[in-house]
């Protein structure tokens, strides 16, 4: 065990938490140089070594103090001020949240009630999966921790939901493995859904799902014979069995934009409830959504699909997520 | 184990010949029906290599299944050179002896002087069964002329092959060019194929079509062991496309010559292709009709050996044969 480098007999360094990567270090301080009262500094690991501390800006620290900074794997950091807070009835102290939006730490939030109360509410930490949470409530004259839980579900495990393209690359095997020197052939296909292609390999997306009868002709450049139907392939082209969200990757703060879950096919499934996460606090439950987020940042959205519980009362579950930029209108 | 080997190699030519594509094979026509070519040539030795003959030369075999017990006849078609078919230079001058041989020496497996590429050296080795020498005689014009009878024990006995004659077209004199066919037939005055014989050469000298959509062919095959042939082309003129197909190639395409000159290029042969027929397509040039274009063709392995052309292909005619694949994309 060995102190931290910048620790001071000048002034304190306190309250460290550590970024899941091991990258970055938050601690407060009242180190000189911030924007009064205790700030929140962070160091980057660099060559094996802590870089100088860096004070996080004047939109998360104040004239007041600043302090118990908490990093969480998604990049949210939670800290604690005594600033006046806006919202009536708050204490002295309170618990709030922020995080980089492109590259800049956005105006801190407040942690809505009952999370903070009319008392001090400090030192909040919470779990990786925002179920639930810890923080410490100035009582009289006593602390006392506190457990917060939410109702709002998150997976940890939420695989990206992929958009299926039905698209294939057809080739003619041996023309691409054998032959090497300019052949006097055209090499055309018909992909058994009206459209044709030419070339000895050749990309084609379909529409939908179906069987396609893909057939390949070969017209003689020397001949100009056509060589009709050299070869046919039938293609049986499946839905993946996957929930899916449509929406846009990119909105305004503010802008009204809908998500639905229409695409998703899971054939067998007798579907209970498309739940959605929004990733800021807020959910939605429907096939088809709206939903206006009110900061810019990255979101990962999530939906989470479950089945009704079969004969037996067993339920299903699926996950998926989609990552939507939320830009700041000018 | 290598005496077995050979046992095998024998079995499997002997299965690919008695298949050839169709039910028998039937192949006694040169050039076969498969080739669609219409006359070999042999010029008088007083021609210019220039009209399409390096070597007023031109040796062929036919191989007789060493079961088949009957007399036959090795007919020729309009063997003398005048009159109809055969290329006049000047007076009809030209003569041309036609020799059967047969007995040891023939087999060119075992005596390669015997491939008759160039008419030097032993190419006339074996026993003489028949010979006569044409002029511009009438009553051969556009007839045949049979030599025989002969029994198949008069061949060259091979293992691989069975009886084997050969037959050799000299331009002993004068400059016009012959044009002929042969037949190996059961009958002297008809053409009666014999059941599983076939016939080869090593150097191939015919006449290509004079229209410009006909396209002939012939079918070398290729032994186990060859990786690449060396094939040689003389005097085609710039007359259009060779292009060599195969099951497992659609065609390429390889240098051509021109005005009595030789062109070559080596082929890389796939393992697919082995103990195979390849099939070189002659395609005529479209712009304009090349006439009377007479050329010669040759094929030799990567170790020097030439290689036989069939003129009914082992194996049947090779077809190219498209083989699809499919890879989903943008997952």
């Amino acid at each position: 065990m060995k102190p931290f480098e910048y620790n001071s007999t000048e002034y304190s360094v306190a309250h460290p938490s550590v970024s899941r990567d091991g990258k970055y270090l938050f601690f407060a301080s009242d180190m000189p140089g911030g924007q009064g009262g205790s700030d929140i500094y962070y160091c980057e690991f660099v060559n094996n070594a802590w870089s100088s501390p860096k004070n996080l800006g004047s939109k998360v620290n104040s004239p007041a103090k600043e302090n118990y900074p908490f990093i969480h794997p998604s990049g949210r950091l939670y800290f604690s001020s005594d600033r006046p807070a806006e919202v009536p009835g708050l204490g002295g102290m309170n618990i709030y949240y922020t995080s980089l939006v492109f590259g800049e730490w956005d105006d801190p939030l407040l942690m809505p009630e009952p999370v903070n109360s009319a008392s001090d509410d400090f030192a909040f930490v919470i779990a990786d999966d925002l179920r639930e949470g810890f923080f410490t409530r100035k009582s009289g004259r006593y602390d006392d921790i506190w457990m917060m839980s939410s109702a709002i579900i998150r997976k940890q495990e939420c695989p990206p939901s992929v958009r299926e393209t039905f698209c294939y690359e057809f080739f003619d095997e041996n023309a691409v493995k054998f032959d090497t020197m300019p052949v006097p052939f055209k090499f055309r296909w018909s992909f058994g859904d009206g459209e044709t292609g030419e070339g000895v390999t050749v990309q084609h997306c379909f529409k939908s799902p179906g069987t396609y009868v893909v057939r390949l002709d070969i017209i003689n450049l020397l001949t100009n014979e056509v060589e009709q139907n050299q070869k046919s392939y039938t293609l049986e082209i499946e839905r993946t069995e996957q929930a899916y969200i449509s929406g846009p990757d990119k909105c305004f703060e503010g802008e009204k934009v809908v998500f639905d879950a229409d695409s998703t096919w899971l054939p067998g499934w007798s579907i209970n409830q498309f739940y959605w996460n929004f990733d800021d606090e807020t959910i939605a439950i429907g096939t088809k959504v709206e939903k206006m987020f009110a900061r810019p940042g990255s979101y990962n959205i999530q939906l989470i699909v479950n089945s009704a519980p079969d004969a037996s009362g067993r339920t299903k579950e699926i996950c998926v997520s989609k990552n939507v930029a939320v830009i700041r209108k000018q | 184990m290598i005496f077995l080997k050979k046992i095998i190699y024998t079995c499997l030519i002997t299965i690919l010949f008695l298949m050839s594509g169709r039910d028998v094979i039937y192949s006694q026509a040169v050039p076969g029906q498969d080739e669609n070519i219409q006359f070999l040539v042999t010029f008088g030795k007083q021609g210019e290599t220039s009209w399409g003959d390096d070597d007023f030369s031109q040796t062929w075999f036919f191989a007789v299944p060493k079961d088949f017990k009957g007399r036959f006849y090795i007919r020729v078609f309009d063997p003398d050179a005048g009159g109809e078919n055969d290329e006049q230079k000047g007076e009809w001058d030209s003569r041309t002896l036609f020799s059967v041989y047969g007995g040891k020496g023939v087999d060119p497996e075992v005596n390669d002087d015997s491939r008759g590429i160039q008419p030097t050296g032993q190419y006339k080795s074996g026993t003489l069964l028949a010979s006569r020498t044409f002029g511009s005689e009438r009553q051969y014009d556009n007839k045949y002329y049979s030599f025989g009878p002969f029994n198949p024990a008069e061949g060259d006995y091979s293992e691989k092959w069975g009886y084997i004659f050969k037959v050799i077209a000299d331009g002993v004199s004068g400059d016009d060019g012959n044009l002929y066919r042969y037949f190996l037939s059961r009958e002297p005055n008809a053409d009666v194929p014999i059941e599983g014989a076939n016939a080869f050469t090593y150097e191939y000298t015919f006449r290509m079509w004079n229209n410009t959509k006909s396209i002939s062919h012939i079918y070398p095959f290729i032994d186990e062991g060859v990786v690449y042939v060396k094939q040689k082309n003389f005097d085609w003129d710039d007359d259009g496309t060779i292009l060599v197909v195969s099951r497992v190639r659609k065609g390429i395409t390889v240098p051509i010559s021109s005005e009595n000159d030789w062109a070559e290029s080596r082929i890389r042969v796939e393992p697919a292709e082995i103990n195979s027929s390849l099939d070189f397509q002659f395609h005529k040039k479209q712009e304009f009709l090349v006439r009377n274009n007479n050329v010669v063709i040759s094929l030799e392995n990567q170790r020097g050996d030439n290689l036989k052309f069939f003129s009914a292909p082992i194996g049947g005619v090779p077809v190219y044969d498209p083989k699809i694949g499919v890879r989903q994309i943008g997952k």
